[in-house]
Parts: structure tokens; sequence; C-alpha cells
């Protein structure tokens, strides 16, 4: 066995397995099948001996009974158990492979490990498994195939195997790339179970942390146009109970729409927020493309202003505060974009009915027992003649006076926390900067509400995107002034400064993790419509008719038959592979051995016995048997000793070949069998 | 289209090995490349007749040593002799200083004997006593031998069997061939003297060197390499061709070009010499139905490796 296939093969047992470890789902007790494995083919490409028969039968059994134990008694999920079983199974196989049907085995417990990887996970780790998978079977079988043909000794084995290990990468990223997707990503996914979930809760209680003030936990990233900061609304809350704020809408309404996107057929789909559903590309300016990592909320985190939403999970909900809803958890990675229209104010969603006029009242709700705050609001905007000016100088007070603290002492039993934080402590984070704000705006008359959500975040420069973590979880407040909600943060940035700064190879990771999962796991309709956009206005140069035209016939192609356009390429692609092939072999040889070739094709058609080891001897034997005439003799004595003696080409080999290969015998070989 | 000389001397020893112009056809290639033949067959189907006749075409000298348990290699250099007169010792050469030495059952005398022999075959010369002597040129040795199941025989080791170039069975003859010679009884030397001498040393050894001057493309020199490779590779096979055999197989395919008139070795002169070159040379690996036939498998092996275009 080629010391190549040994490789090969335990490239292919050790990467499944590792696939599967990576996903985390997998029982820390059997990481030590890895080396274990790792062991066994260090000894196969050391030659030693394989483990005896009834070895490998008793760990058969054993790893059989623990798979049944695992399914009925365990009851750990069936596609867990197949994982648990591969694992054990390649690393008993690493000590038991004599014959080539071993290797298959191996071959196709690793293509399961692959499968059962990509269900349960879809990270970028899980990418480069996938990459080294095709890279080592396409090599596996190449090897196999030369020691099938008995000739793994005489042929040198790298090149055909590196040919043949890119091509098939190549193809399978051509494939990505144009074969049509029509749910927008991955098929499946049920099984994604292990990925760290983040939390985010609607209801703010003052001065209770949820302990995520320091969760580096990454939510989600942003990547848009506009400049960050960015203020991503996850919740409205508008009535406070002296210690907790709460929302007091619950109604949600669909998002019309679903209009499919303008050029794909399917995938993604537009929502529209009713007021703007005009989506006039002025309209959508400026967009955020939000990938949402997999949440325990249902919340679609949006900028405010949001015009319309652009999903592939379907229908959006929202309510009347502008707070987007998914229809149901995302527990895999999502994303969306959102479109932002300048002249939208948050706020002012209804779906499919009219917009009741804003009832000022709700938002200027006041629990009992605040009355300090409110001589103090008093005080503060006295003398200031809009409700504008009077903001200011609320948010600027609190700036002044109220410092940025994680570490607040629990509010003393009997005094509202938020009276706690104006007088006492004058310590707080973005809770009680923007609850003692929202407050003091209701007090000097001014309706306000506090919205919960996440701000700021880190720039990678890399990708150019924003990174929003757990951390960065954040409070702020929006009042409505001259009839439109403005947004104001009171809170003072205080532990920025606190923050490491991230090293520049993990925004290099980040960023290429950003990439996998926008380019590769979430690539859609809508992508493979721009990317042949962006490929045809490549070809059209400048002229813009003809460019635009040609846009046109791309999209009524991809709209009219989604699989006309990859299969011919992939055909062409094939063909152009062939042509390659043949055009290589033919240089090889010269213009009497082609004749030679062709006239021995020309035999094989109509039934001639033999075989690529045939001598030309051989062939003209078979030649007199189809009753070809003495030009046979001569064309291929001629032929012979011009190819393997001295002799240049006579006048007669030429007139030998055509006279061949017109000639039609009587007797078909085929008719003499019959009889 | 045999060479005009050289199908006289087809015909010639046809005439006393009757209905077996491949084993004739072959012992001439052997001897035109220059090499040993060994014919290894039952007894009683003309192998020392094949070997007689073929030393009776060539006009050149011929000895045959019939080889018994009781031979001693002495028997076959030859022996240093006191000469009473000249008070000195004096060469006395053996059976083996002739152009063509036919050892006639060649697996019946002990190894020891056997390998002085070999050993004159690989080095063209003799030495006795710290003496050297050249053995004459051309040189040749047809060897017959039983196959090995019968009995009281020793057979020859790899090595051995390795400085053959060519290894030929005779085979039975064909039904009409068998009743004609039933028919036409005659002594068996009445028979061999009518073979007439159609070939001079001198030809002959024209003949040898032009051999050696045919075209042979690099195609031809891959295929032969391919081939061998094969049979190191093939799992029914402990020990395949060697390089000497590779050797020989390019030179008896020459021989087989030029014999059929040719002045370029072409792939079937590769394919046909192939079985009866390389197969006496291969150590099979035991086990399994039966032992393979090692012709079959060098056909096989052949067979799956493609001719050169």
């Amino acid at each position: 066995m080629p010391i190549g296939y040994s490789l090969f093969t335990g490239i292919l047992a050790i990467t499944g397995q590792l696939g599967l470890i990576m996903t985390g789902d997998i029982t820390p007790v059997l990481y030590p099948m890895v080396p274990v494995a790792i062991y066994g083919y260090y000894r196969l490409a050391r030659g030693k001996a394989m483990a005896p028969k009834w070895a490998i039968g008793a760990g058969a059994v054993l790893t059989m009974l623990l798979f049944g134990a695992d399914v009925a008694i365990a009851g750990t999920d069936i596609l867990l158990a197949v994982a648990h079983l591969t694992i054990i199974f390649q690393a008993l196989k690493s000590f038991d492979l004599k014959d080539p049907w071993d290797n298959l085995q191996v071959f196709f417990m690793s293509l399961l490990q692959v499968l059962v990887t990509s269900e349960l996970t879809r990270s970028i780790a899980f990418g480069v498994v996938f990459v080294i998978f095709v890279a080592a079977m396409a090599g596996a079988i190449t090897i196999s195939h030369f020691i099938k043909e008995g000739t793994s000794a005489r042929v040198s084995l790298p090149g055909p195997v590196t040919f043949v290990s890119t091509t098939i990468i190549a193809m399978t990223v051509v494939c990505f790339v144009i074969i049509p997707r029509p749910r927008g990503g991955y098929i499946g996914g049920e099984h994604e179970s292990n990925t760290p979930h983040v939390g985010f809760s609607g209801n703010v209680r003052l001065g209770a942390l949820e302990g995520m003030e320091l969760d580096p936990t990454i939510v989600m990233r942003v990547e848009s146009p506009a400049p960050p900061p960015y203020y991503l609304r996850g919740a409205v809350l508008d009535r406070f109970d002296g210690t907790a704020w709460s929302s007091s809408v619950f109604d949600k309404y669909p998002l019309p729409g679903g209009v499919p996107d303008n050029i794909s057929g399917n995938g993604n789909s537009v929502y529209d927020v009713p007021r703007f559903n005009d989506s006039t590309p002025a309209n959508r300016k400026t967009w955020y493309r939000i990938s949402l990592e997999p949440s325990n909320s249902q919340i679609a985190f949006a900028p405010a202003g949001a015009v319309s939403l652009k999903t592939s999970f379907g229908p959006v909900l929202a309510d009347e505060e502008g707070i987007f809803t998914m229809p149901e958890k995302a527990g895999r990675r999502i994303s969306y974009t959102v479109f932002v229209s300048p002249a939208a104010g948050p706020g002012n969603v209804v779906a499919g009915r009219h917009v009741p006029p804003v009832n000022s009242e709700d938002f200027l709700q006041m629990p009992r027992g605040l009355e300090r705050l409110q001589e103090l609001a008093m005080q503060i905007t006295n003398g200031y003649p809009g409700p504008l000016q009077k903001a200011y100088a609320i948010e600027k007070y609190l700036g002044q006076h109220c410092s940025y603290s994680l570490y607040v002492p629990a509010s003393r039993p009997g005094i509202s926390p938020i009276i706690d934080f104006l007088f006492g402590t004058r310590r707080g984070y973005c809770e009680h900067f923007a609850s003692a704000m929202a407050l003091m705006l209701r007090a000097a008359g001014i309706p306000s509400r506090l919205v919960a959500g996440y701000s700021g975040g880190e720039f990678n420069p890399v990708g150019n995107y924003s990174i929003i973590r757990q951390r960065d979880a954040h409070t702020w407040v929006e009042a409505l002034i001259n009839g439109k909600w403005t947004r104001f943060d009171p809170t003072p940035a205080g532990l920025a400064a606190a923050q490491e700064k991230p090293g520049r190879l993990s925004l290099y990771i980040d960023a290429l993790r950003m990439k996998w999962f926008r380019y590769v796991v979430s690539f859609s309709s809508s992508d493979q419509a721009r990317l042949l956009g962006a490929l045809t206005s490549g070809f059209t140069g400048s002229r813009p008719a003809q460019h635009s035209r040609i846009q046109a016939l791309a999209r009524f192609h991809l709209k009219a038959s989604p699989a006309i356009l990859p299969v011919t390429i992939i055909l062409g692609a094939a063909l152009a592979v062939i042509a390659a092939i043949r055009a290589g072999k033919a240089k090889d040889h010269s213009p009497q051995t082609r004749m030679y070739l062709k006239f021995r094709k020309r035999l094989g058609k109509m039934g001639a016995q033999f075989t690529a080891s045939s001598t030309p001897d051989e062939v003209l034997k078979e030649a007199a048997v189809l009753g070809f005439p003495d030009a046979a003799r001569n064309f291929i004595n001629e032929y012979e000793e011009i190819r393997f003696g001295k002799k240049p080409e006579s006048a007669l080999f030429k007139r030998n070949y055509r006279e061949l290969m017109s000639f039609q015998p009587n007797s078909p070989r085929s008719g003499t069998k019959v009889q | 289209m045999p060479h005009p000389g050289l199908k006289a001397l087809e015909d010639a020893v046809s005439l006393a090995l009757r209905g077996k112009q491949k084993a004739v056809r072959h012992s001439i290639i052997c001897l035109l490349a220059r090499g040993h033949l060994l014919i290894e067959d039952v007894p009683g189907v003309g192998k020392t007749t094949l070997a007689l006749a073929l030393s009776k075409v060539v006009d050149c000298s011929f000895k045959r040593i019939q080889f018994t348990s009781d031979l001693l290699p002495s028997d076959i250099t030859g022996v240093n002799v006191f000469n009473t007169k000249t008070g000195d010792f004096e060469f006395r050469p053996g059976p083996i200083f002739a152009n063509i030495v036919l050892a006639d059952e060649i697996n019946r005398s002990s190894p020891k004997t056997q390998s002085a022999l070999l050993e004159a075959m690989n080095e063209t010369c003799v030495s006795v006593d710290g003496n050297t002597f050249m053995l004459p040129d051309p040189f040749m040795v047809i060897a017959t031998q039983n196959p090995l199941e019968q009995h009281g025989t020793y057979p020859l080791p790899e090595s051995q069997l390795d400085r053959f170039m060519i290894s030929i069975r005779i085979g039975y003859p064909s039904p009409e061939v068998e009743k004609d010679v039933l028919k036409n009884i005659t002594e068996p030397q009445k028979l061999l003297e009518s073979v007439p001498r159609v070939l001079g040393v001198e030809e002959l050894l024209s003949f040898q060197k032009k051999c050696t001057r045919l075209k042979v493309d690099d195609s031809i020199i891959h295929y032969i390499h391919s081939i061998v490779l094969a049979s190191r590779g093939h799992d029914m096979i402990t020990l395949g061709a060697s390089t000497r055999s590779a050797q020989f197989l390019l030179r008896a395919a020459m021989a087989s070009a030029f014999y059929s008139g040719r002045d370029f070795v072409a792939p079937e002169d590769v394919k046909e010499m192939a079985p009866v070159v390389l197969a006496h040379r291969l150590v099979l690996k035991n086990g399994g139905p039966g032992q393979a036939n090692p012709v079959h498998l060098i056909k096989d092996i052949v067979n799956g490796i493609a001719a050169p275009v």
C-alpha cells in the first residue's frame, strides 16, 4: 500500500473525528479516540502489524453495545449516537487496515462524520474540515484508482492527486456559487444546539444588574455605510412603577410585504413599514446588515427610523413603537438588512391600520413618591423656553452631577432607587441615567420613554463592521419633541476606556468569521444574482444601454429557469476540461499516430476485439477478420515503420488511410457472430 | 517477412522438429540475441532433437554434455594433466570449449556441477587452477531439463535460471504431425543427418552484430520497463523480473525484429518475447488454489499494460 494512501486515509479519519469534536456536542469521554486513531495510523505508516482479528471483533461488539446503550439507556439523539459510534469505529479501524475494503470503510465513516458535523455546526471551522475532507477524499480515491489499476508503482502520485484534488475543490466552489438555493442557506440545521445563546430582557429593573455588563459574548455584527456608533433598539418601555420599567404595548402586527427581492425569485423577501411603503431607493439609502448570533429572544434589533426589512426568515412583526420581532426564536445565526430613512422617526408604526395620534398622556405617566425628582426637574428646566433646550439641560445636569459606575450599592428599603441615585449615591449605570432623564422629562411635561437595546460595540476595520457584544447592552431615552421622537443618551462614557482593546489578529479572525457567515453560510439567490450582475457588468464595460440589457437578460434567465445557467456553466467547464485533456493527448502524438488511432477507433466501432494493450500487429489481425483489404496491412506496417523505425512518411500512407476510413466491410463482425 | 537467410535456417531446423514453428523461431531468436536457451518439457517431445538440429544448421563447433548425478565440474571445464614428456601440467579443455554446447538434462547433476556450467555462461571464460581460458565466440548453451516433478533431479536455483535468456516449452505436436511422425519412422540419426548446414560462423556473427544496431524507440524502452515493473508489484509474484531480465527482453525483442526483417523494434516484438524471456525467472507466491502458470501470469501482465502507439 503506497504511503500516500495510508496518509490520506488517516487524514480522512482524523478530520472526520476532529470535525465532530469541534461541534462541542460530543461527549468528552470520546476525545481520547483521536490520539488513539493517530497512533493507529502512525503504526500503519511505520508498517507495523495490524491488530489481531479477535481484538478488532471484540472492540466492534463492544462499540455496538455502547451504541445501543447510548440510544436506549442514555437517550442520546440518534445523530449524536451515530457520531459517537463513528468516532470509536474510526479509532478501532486504524488498527485494522488490511484490505482495500477497510480503507473504503474509513472513507465512508469519514463522510458520515462530515455529514453529521454539517448538521451540528456551521462555524468556519466546519469550512476548514470540509475543504480538508474534499481534498483528502479526492486524493485517496485517485490513489485507490491507481492501486486498482495496478499502476501505483509506476505513476508518480503527487501530480495526479494534486490535480484531482484542486479540480474537485474548484468545482465544489463553482457549484456552491451557481447552484440555486431556494431557502437562502444550507438545508437542515435543526440540530445546532450547543452554540451559546445570548439573552435580552425587555424589562428593566433598576439596580439589578443582570451580569451582562462585562460579558464579551458576541451578540451581533453590524455592517452599514452609516458611521458608528449604532443604537439598535430592542425594547421600548413606557411605564415605571417606582423600581422597574415595563411596556404597555402588547399588540404586534405582521408587516405587509413579503415582496420577493427584485432580482431573485426566492430567498429573501422585503417587508415594509406601511407609512413608508413607497420603498423608493431614496428611502433605502441607509442600510444596516445585521448578523444576529443564536439568541433566546425573538427581537430583530433595528436602528430607529427603519422603513423596511429584508429577511430570509419570513415575515416580521412590528409594534407601534417600532420594535420588530421575528416569528420565532432564531436558534441559529441569522442575518437581515434594515433600511433606514432619515425622514422617519422612531416608532410611528402601525401595520394595516391607521396611525393613531400619539397619546402623549401615556408617556407622561409617573409613579408616586418621586416628588423630589419632580422638584429637581422643574429647577433644572426653569428658564429654558422649548422642550429641546429643557431636555439638553437635564442631560447636562446628569452628566455633571452623577458619575458612571457599575458598582452601585443596593438601594435602601423604602427609598426609590431613582431618588437614591439622584440625591444619595449619585453613581449609577445607563439604566439609572436613562430612567432619571426620562422621568425628569416627564416631570417637565415632555413625553418620554426608555429604550433598551445595544449601542456602541467595537468597529472592526478589517471587515468594516461593528462587533456588538453582550456588554454593549444599553439603555437610552427617547423624547417626543415637536411631534418627533428624538434620542437622548445621558449616560456618560465610563467603561469604554477600561475595556481591553482586542488584538489585531482577533480582529482578522472575527472578520473571517463574519465573511464566512455572510458569503458562505447565508449565501443566497440574491447574492448569486448580484454576483452575476457584477460579472456581466464586467464583461459589458461602460456602455450603459447594453449593460442594462444584458443585466435584464441575466435577470430574465434567472427568473425563467434558475437551473439553465448553472447547468450550462458546469457542462461548459466539463467540456472544456475534456477538450483540454484530448488536446493534451493529441499533442503527444504525431500525425501518423493520430491517423492510426482514428483507424483503430473505427475498427473498435465495427466490433473489433482489442484493448489498449493490443499492438499494431494484433490490430491488423482484427482488421483482417473484419475483411479490410491489403491497404490495412500496408497502412499499419508503414505506421510502425514511421513510428518506431526511421522511415519517413510515404505518399501511400495517407492514401491507404483514406481508403481504410471509407472502406465498408461486407460482413460486419456482429453479423458473423449471430450465425 | 523473415530474413531470407534466417528463413532457410528455420526451414532446416523444422525438418528435424516438425510442426513446432514457434519453438524453432524462439530458439533461433535466442541464438541471434547471443543468449542461452533453456528447453523445459517432459521427456520425449523433442528437446534434444531441437538442440541438436540447432547446432547442426550452424556450421560451428558443437559439444554435448549428458548431465548425470556423478558428473564433476572438471568434466565440463577440462583439467590440467601432467605431461611426463615435458614435465609440466597441460590443460585439456573440456566439452564447454565449443560454439554451441548442449547441456542435456541439466537438472540431473549436482548443483556444484551445474554452477560450473552456469558461471562459464555468464563470464564467457573458464578458470582452471588459476589460469583463465577464453571460450569461443559465438558461444551458446542450450540446456534441456525435465520439469521439476520428475524423480531424481536437482532443480536449478533462481539465480542460475536468470542466466538463460529464453526458456521454451515444446509441447506435444498436433495430431496430424504426430501421426505423420509415426508413419515415417526412421532412425533419429538419419533424421538429423538430413538437416543441412545453412549458416556459417562469420555469417552468424554478422547477424548477431546487426541485431544490436536496430532502432529502439523510447516508447519501447518504456514499454519493457512497465512490464518488468508490473511483474515486481504483482500480488501473486514474490520475486519479479530483474534488471538483467529487462536487458534480455530488449535483446530478444531486437533479435525478434531482425528475424522479422525489420530494422526497428515494434511493440509486438516485446509482447511476443515477454513470456518466454520473463516467465522462468519469476518466483511465485505459494498458497491459493494451485500454483499459477508463470507464462499465463506474464501474459496477463502484458495484457494489462497499454502498448505504445
